[in-house]
């Protein structure tokens, strides 16, 4: 567990000492939530569930954007290579890089999502229920899109590979995370999708760690 | 002291990559105290070697065994090698410091030879150790390597090319540690295009 946690610290650690990696995910955020009410004009961007599926997009593209990045230096300079030959449990050390990169970028996009999306003029209730969404959906983008990096960082169009691979897992809890606030915006309960995202996520949980741990070991040869 | 019994085995090692051939039959037998150095030229497959023995590459054909026994079978094998590959395995953003504490507690199942300080002065790499790895020359980082290298005890020591950018007082000083861990009755397989001393046998062998 001690080590779990410093592998975590040294991550994060790396990250802060480069900040426009750690700003990117939030600015892009920043910038494509822009865009939306000077496209779609005022009146239509107020409409019911609009705020909130504009949150959406951002939040899922600027996610994924910079998901090529979490393998891409290790494989250049080695490290996964040293990590492999120090015999540490390798789906551990995988679910270990998924949480860092959970806790750098996608907290970062929740957290500026929320004042934000109020701003733009969110009802308290559906920002409540579409914080819990993107907290679920954004882990498990983590954990799926560690996988993926792991098998496309570095490959010659890797990034394009890493997102039509990650596209058709990304959909489902894309789906159930904007129905569940597109409901509320409309006075539904959301609870059965809000299950389906738990599941989702103990689902990626459970599977992904061990398939980023097979990933490095294929792209290792 | 390494106990006796301990001896690598590689035979009939063939290569390919990208559909030709690059290795052919290659054997080599390691016993303790040994010292073996791979010749060839660029391309010629040494560190797809030596990264077969290290287990970080599969086997295509022939086998790799130590005491007998096929390293694929070996569940603890990474306790046997201490591997020096061409990459440092440092990240750039940490210091030295960070990146061996780091793979020092990782590395939490194999047996320690001396503590991360100690291994840091020995490589005379006090100064360096607490700067960014991004700010390090090619020497310095592999200043580091070796450092990390020194902390393991593992019987056999595995180096591709160790004695690149390296000045000529560090030199010195791996080659005195081969020199002890060979003494010790170790087994150390490199390869350098650089000539080096050493006071025991060193076995060439040319692919």
């Amino acid at each position: 567990m001690a080590t779990f946690l410093l592998i975590i610290t040294s991550e994060l650690r790396k990250k802060s000492r480069n900040m426009s990696e750690m700003l990117f995910p939030a600015l892009f955020f920043l910038i494509c939530i822009v865009i939306f009410p000077i496209a779609l004009g005022t009146e239509k961007f107020e409409e019911n569930g609009v705020i909130a599926a504009a949150v959406w997009v951002s939040a899922v593209l600027a996610l994924c954007l910079s998901l090529e990045n979490i393998f891409l230096r290790d494989y250049a300079d080695g490290t996964i290579e040293m990590t492999i030959l120090s015999g540490f449990n390798l789906p551990l050390y995988c679910l270990a890089r998924a949480v860092s990169y959970w806790l750098s970028s996608g907290i970062s996009i929740i957290f500026v999502s929320m004042p934000v999306g109020l701003v733009l003029g969110l009802e308290s209730k559906e920002a409540l229920v579409l914080f819990i969404c993107l907290t679920l959906v954004t882990a498990t983008i983590s954990l799926v899109g560690t996988s993926i990096s792991a098998l496309t960082a570095g490959l010659r169009g890797g990034s394009l590979l890493l997102i039509t691979l990650l596209l058709p897992l990304l959909l489902p809890p894309v789906i159930f995370g904007t129905s569940a606030t597109t409901n509320t915006a409309i006075g539904l309960n959301p609870t059965a999708e809000l299950f389906f995202l738990s599941g989702f996520f103990v689902l990626s949980l459970s599977l992904a760690p061990t398939a980023t741990a097979m990933a490095i070991r294929i792209r290792n040869q | 002291m390494v106990e006796g019994n301990r001896t690598l085995m590689v035979s009939n090692l063939t290569i390919e990559r990208g559909n030709k051939l690059v290795v052919k039959n290659f054997n080599l037998v390691a016993a303790p105290g040994n010292l073996i150095q791979i010749v060839g030229k660029n391309g010629s497959g040494k560190t797809s070697i030596l990264r077969i023995i290290s287990g970080l590459m599969p086997l295509f054909e022939g086998s790799v065994k130590w005491e007998g026994k096929s390293i694929l079978s070996i569940e603890s094998y990474y306790k046997v090698i201490n591997y020096v590959g061409h990459s440092p395995g440092l990240s750039p953003e940490l210091t030295g410091y960070e990146n061996l504490d780091l793979y020092k507690t990782i590395s939490g199942a194999r047996k320690l030879a001396m503590n991360l300080p100690e291994a840091i002065s020995i490589c005379e790499a006090k100064n360096i150790a607490f700067k960014p790895i991004k700010f390090l020359s090619a020497g310095e980082k592999q200043k580091i390597v070796l450092a990390r290298m020194l902390m393991f005890k593992c019987p056999l020591w595995v180096f591709d090319e160790p004695f690149n950018t390296l000045d000529a007082n560090t030199q010195g000083l791996l080659e005195n540690r081969i020199d002890e861990h060979i003494l010790d009755g170790g087994i150390v397989v490199l390869t350098s295009h650089q000539p080096f001393i050493t006071t025991c046998e060193c076995q060439s062998i040319a692919i």
